[in-house]
């Protein structure tokens, strides 16, 4: 795991790096966390980042990088350690809690994150996302999953697509 | 060199452009969101009809479906659940036509991805052969990696008679005849309530080169016939209640696992031999035999096996010694 040279034990002095949204907005945050970004892992080894510098990434907006930034901030301690072994039980309570809260938002919202999680390459917020996507897919008819996922309702056009395929796939709706 | 790698993260970043939220429908958020993404959320639907059910809402994720790497579909889930009593003839075999009806229309996809599990558990009808048709269709194009199929007979093997095992196999062999190919891929292989030839046995042995697990319940070639195996891959085998007079295992190199449960009883022969069978062995022996047959002295009995583990079921009681060898 990509820790920083200067780990967060000792006098505090935690490597911090600097993110610039599309919408140029700054944000500072411990190496640590960044990191949990594949995307950024590197340029952050390579000492990117630091300073007056910051890394700019034009397709996440401030809204959606804080976001992103709240869940890496709160993920980073459990990464560092390798993942869940050394947590407690308690610990990983904590983050299950934490997880949960944290995709009960609006769907618009959750798109946006789940691009960002893509692009920066951040594994376990993509899986979350896409787990939570899934559940609200899970045992629905194709009329309810639409509405659901905020899809329009179908055309005329579409409405017949949508039969003949369900014929098709008759075996799925019983 | 910072530089250069920050600016080729930057341009990751920059590869798919995420459209700005307004004014852009859901759907066509949704839709252009990467396969990848699409697939990771479709990995997460554990029942494979939630997936089906998906390819509805629009052609980006009808083509979806197609991109699937873990295919996991059973009869059994198309039969509506009724507190845990058997299944009807009627429901076996609406829910089989259901079955082979979602194996050909997520295999009609075009994808070329490598399928990493095709699992597929049905039952040993005439329709299933269209479930073989789309699997050798989908081997010709694609690689599968881990085919597993499971094929149960259409009644309870208890009531199943000498004539429905002869029926039973001819339709197995049918499937076999008919597509080698999806045999010569396979690498897990259930089958229940078959009576088949001695060659046709020889056959699906020399044909299934890939079989790494094989279990055969109920299954033989007439009373008191003689198993022979030879093969390069096998690694489990169970043989459950069939109505061989003997199991040898004549060359299984890499054969770990190794189940015999239920023979049939002899004065005077043991139930199996071991040829070249190398590797150590997990060693499970279960009979709840009669006071017929042969007193079971297991260092005669294992011969040259070479045992790991051995657990013995045998409830008349006669085994000899437990002397084994490691």
């Amino acid at each position: 795991m990509a820790a920083p040279e200067s780990g967060d034990g000792n006098n505090g002095a935690a490597r911090m790096v600097t993110l610039i949204s599309s919408d140029n907005t700054r944000f500072e945050v411990e190496a640590a966390a960044a990191s949990l970004s594949q995307t950024l892992q590197l340029t952050i080894l390579d000492g990117g980042g630091g300073g007056g510098d910051g890394i700019p990434l034009p397709n996440v907006d401030s809204a959606t990088l804080s976001k992103v930034l709240e869940y890496c901030i709160k993920h980073a301690p459990a990464a560092a350690n390798g993942g869940a072994p050394n947590a407690t039980a308690v610990d990983r309570a904590e983050l299950e809690r934490f997880d949960n809260e944290f995709v009960n938002i609006d769907q618009s919202v959750l798109y946006s994150l789940i691009m960002a999680a893509h692009n920066l390459e951040i594994e376990g917020l993509q899986s979350l996302v896409a787990k939570k996507v899934a559940d609200m897919i899970k045992g629905k008819s194709p009329m309810e999953i639409r509405r659901t996922l905020g899809f329009p309702d179908p055309t005329p056009e579409e409405q017949a697509e949508m039969n003949a395929h369900m014929l098709e796939y008759g075996w799925a709706y019983e | 060199m910072a530089e250069l790698l920050r600016q080729e993260a930057v341009e990751k970043v920059a590869e798919i452009e995420a459209q700005d939220s307004e004014g852009v429908h859901q759907e066509d958020r949704l839709s252009e969101l990467p396969d990848d993404i699409l697939m990771c959320i479709l990995d997460r639907l554990a029942v494979l009809r939630d997936v089906a059910r998906t390819s509805v809402l629009s052609k980006r994720w009808r083509h979806v479906v197609g991109l699937l790497t873990e295919i996991t579909l059973s009869a059994a889930d198309f039969e509506s659940p009724v507190n845990g009593s058997k299944p009807t003839f009627d429901v076996v075999v609406q829910s089989n036509m259901d079955m082979v009806k979602a194996v050909t229309s997520i295999l009609a996809h075009t994808s070329r991805r490598t399928i990493e599990l095709l699992s597929l558990r049905f039952y040993l009808r005439d329709e299933s052969i269209d479930i073989f048709r789309s699997v050798d269709h989908t081997m010709q194009n694609r690689e599968v990696v881990k085919a597993s199929f499971a094929v149960f007979p259409e009644m309870r093997d208890m009531v199943c008679t000498d004539d429905d095992m002869v029926i039973y196999g001819r339709r197995f062999l049918s499937f076999f005849y008919n597509y080698p190919r999806v045999f010569g891929g396979l690498k897990f292989l259930y089958i229940s309530c078959v009576r088949l030839g001695k060659f046709d046995i020889a056959n699906i042995f020399s044909t299934s080169i890939e079989l790494e697990y094989l279990c055969l319940n109920n299954c033989d070639c007439g009373i008191r016939s003689l198993l022979q195996i030879e093969h390069p891959q096998l690694m489990g085998l169970k043989i459950i209640c069939c109505a061989f007079e003997k199991v040898e295992l004549n060359w299984l190199p890499k054969l770990q696992l190794w189940t015999y449960d239920s023979w049939m009883n002899s004065e005077d022969r043991y139930p199996l031999s071991f040829g070249y069978v190398p590797q150590p062995c997990n060693l499970r022996l279960i009979n709840t035999g009669t006071t017929l047959h042969k007193t079971i002295k297991l260092s005669d009995f294992l011969d040259n096996a070479i045992i790991r583990q051995l657990n013995l079921d045998f409830q008349s009681g006669s085994v000899g010694d437990l002397k084994t060898r490691k």
